[in-house]
């Protein structure tokens, strides 16, 4: 999942950057609304966190920008301001949740999972097709139960083709999530990891969970998943 | 500084007199100047007549007495003169005072009719004169034509107007004077309200007087009321920070004394090792009491309610408000809400005190709903007059009735409050008290809590 991160105070930005970075997000930081508003338009982002009192271009502003500018990831405000009139204002404009400072980084990752799982369609942490199940909190992967042992990578790319279960997902778009920017994106990488994640979940071959579509890219087989 | 309100006044009505005076004076002058001129063709009309009454015709010869009955026509230089002209202009007769005199005497008149004008000689004198034309006709029939001229030298003829000038000038500038005099007092007297508020507010500012206690006129009533109630606001609100501050530093010291505990015993063992172990928790849950308390404490300074500003805020507008903003965070609960909000109520405050405490509440309710919040407004009449009343219910686990009336009583210092009980209720409980409105927390027909809050409607 690649995160935006938008605030102003260095240290706070490089506690959340890495905090986000170990919980396994890809993360970019913006120091001012400015950048923000410049990174966010120009990249794909999965959720974006705004500090509200930012310079150049305020935390309102910029949520109330990326939404007339269709831009339709899952925006958590951060504000040392708790009052409601402050929360109504940025939750009307477009925000989804906010968390008043200080706050603790458990919390700060808890409602990052929830908005994620929220703007995939699904109400709790646990993702589940059939009897195939997700858990983003505990990053576990079950199958009937049965405990699947997947590798970082794997996990990641399973994670993401569930919260986006109804998207063709290209090679480039898992090499972008998975690796940094110049990572070379001719290597066969992402299929090893495919067809390594197609043996773990379905060794008999009758699922076919993952679907590959020629020159296109992958999507989940939701209906494969259901049917077993 | 700009001028002051009485030098303002009194430049004004200065300006305004001297026009008016001038403008009286210049009309005076005029009137009397006409009547004056009127009066000396009359009287040179006068003295025509009286020659034409003396005057004969006696076989062809005019006869007309040496001395008239007029002394100043027998006085040489008198400044009045008179002279019969025949129809050719030729001086027929002139009176004595004409004697060694240069005159000029004008057209000459046809028969019965007047002709006026003046004439200025080179010696700078001017004169009036009068010339009527008269028939004599003679004991054969033959009519003679002649021009009585009369001449007056103007001096003499508008002797009062010089006069009747100065003392008009004299006169209208001593009665200027009386009038503004006159408006200096009226506006001292009139200003005095203004001054004496000043007066009373150097009182107020220096600590003598604690409010404006004068007796004011009408029109200064709104304005010392709006005053009254700004130092009055002023005051509580310092009265608020200081008790505010008081009871932060307070209960600020328990969760601080915890943590220096904490620090001296990893002086002793090793802090870092301490913190690994068993404190973590420990130091977490001070820090976020901490942070509660500088928000609970924040809140409560800057509540708003004092009347300079009230406004008119609509009860629905801010409901919905908040109600699509909570919905938002409470999406994955699925809770069910149904509102019963009546048209055109208002909240007669701050429009931050009115978002607080629907707020807090319906946050409330949504935190510990399982399934259904109901939320109604309206407005009700009680023995404290008329109510906007709010009442929010969830079917939650509800709140025993044992702890109700701890979360009612006010004054209790958050420290001193069931630890996780939030900031929210205080919050709404201050809010209330600053407003007069009261709360009361029963079992809802869900199954959970019901608050109901009345606010007394008030322009």
């Amino acid at each position: 999942m690649r995160l935006l991160v938008i605030e102003d105070e260095v240290s706070l930005a490089d506690q959340l950057s890495s905090t986000l970075l170990s919980e396994g997000f890809r993360v970019e930081v913006a120091h001012d609304g400015e950048q923000g508003l410049y990174i966010g338009k120009e990249y794909r982002f999965d959720l974006v966190v705004i500090d509200l009192g930012l310079p150049k271009i305020s935390g309102i502003d910029l949520i109330s920008k990326f939404r007339k500018l269709k831009k339709e990831f899952p925006i958590l405000v951060l504000t040392a301001r708790d009052d409601w009139k402050t929360k109504v204002e940025a939750l009307n404009l477009g925000a989804d949740d906010y968390l008043t400072k200080p706050f603790q980084m458990e919390e700060l990752l808890a409602r990052i999972h929830a908005l994620l799982r929220r703007s995939a369609g699904y109400s709790s942490s646990m993702l589940e097709i059939g009897e195939f199940c997700l858990d983003t909190k505990s990053q576990v992967v079950k199958y009937q139960d049965a405990v699947l042992e997947l590798t970082a990578f794997e996990y990641k790319i399973m994670e993401f083709l569930m919260l986006h279960p109804k998207d063709v997902v290209s090679k480039s778009t898992l090499i972008d999530y998975l690796y940094d920017q110049d990572y070379d994106r001719d290597s066969n990488v992402i299929e090893v990891f495919i067809a390594r994640l197609r043996k773990k979940i379905d060794p008999q071959g009758t699922m076919k969970p993952i679907e590959t579509l020629r020159g296109r890219g992958y999507k989940l087989n939701t209906d494969g998943l259901r049917a077993v | 500084m700009s001028y002051s309100l009485r030098a303002r006044l009194l430049l004004t009505s200065g300006l305004v007199f001297l026009f008016f005076f001038g403008l009286t004076g210049v009309v005076l002058d005029q009137a009397f100047s006409i009547s004056v001129k009127n009066a000396a063709r009359e009287r040179l009309k006068l003295h025509t007549y009286n020659l034409l009454t003396v005057t004969d015709l006696v076989d062809g010869t005019l006869h007309v007495p040496s001395y008239l009955r007029s002394e100043r026509f027998n006085r040489p230089g008198s400044g009045l003169y008179m002279a019969l002209l025949s129809g050719k202009g030729e001086v027929v007769w002139q009176s004595l005072s004409v004697q060694n005199s240069e005159l000029y005497y004008g057209d000459l008149a046809a028969p019965g009719n007047w002709v006026f004008g003046t004439a200025t000689l080179s010696s700078g004198d001017s004169y009036l004169v009068s010339n009527y034309g008269v028939i004599w006709t003679g004991e054969d029939g033959e009519e003679q034509r002649y021009t009585v001229s009369v001449v007056e030298n103007i001096d003499t003829a508008y002797e009062g107007l010089g006069r009747y000038r100065f003392q008009l000038v004299v006169v209208l500038s001593v009665l200027a004077i009386i009038v503004l005099l006159l408006e200096a007092v009226i506006l001292r007297w009139g200003l005095w309200p203004l001054k004496r508020l000043a007066v009373d507010l150097e009182e107020v500012k220096s600590g003598r007087a604690s409010r404006l206690t004068g007796n004011y006129p009408r029109e200064l009533l709104d304005l010392t009321e709006n005053l009254n109630r700004l130092i009055e606001s002023e005051l509580r609100q310092r009265d608020r920070y200081r008790k505010t501050m008081a009871d932060l530093a307070h209960s600020l010291k328990t969760p601080l004394s915890v943590l220096k505990n904490l620090a001296q015993d990893g002086k002793e063992n090793s802090l870092t090792n301490n913190i690994e172990n068993n404190n973590r928790p420990l130091i977490s849950a001070q820090v976020a009491r901490m942070d509660e308390l500088i928000s609970y404490q924040l809140k409560r300074a800057v509540l708003a309610n004092d009347s300079l500003n009230r406004k008119e805020i609509s009860v629905n507008a801010g409901l919905q408000q908040i109600l699509s903003a909570i919905g938002k965070i409470y999406q994955d609960k699925n809770i069910e809400f149904d509102t019963d909000i009546a048209e055109n109520l208002c909240f007669f405050g701050d429009e931050n005190d009115f978002l607080e405490l629907s707020g807090n509440l319906i946050d409330n309710a949504f935190k510990y709903a399982k399934r259904h919040v109901t939320l109604s407004a309206s407005q009700v009449e009680n023995k404290l007059g008329p109510q906007l009343l709010i009442i929010i219910a969830d079917d939650g686990s509800g709140i025993p009735a044992s702890q109700r009336n701890n979360i009612l009583k006010r004054g209790a210092r958050l420290d001193t409050m069931e630890q996780g009980q939030g900031i929210g209720l205080s919050v709404v409980r201050n809010i209330l008290y600053e407003y007069g409105g009261q709360m009361t927390i029963e079992e809802s027909s869900l199954g959970g809590a019901k608050f109901s809050v009345w606010i007394p409607v008030q322009r």
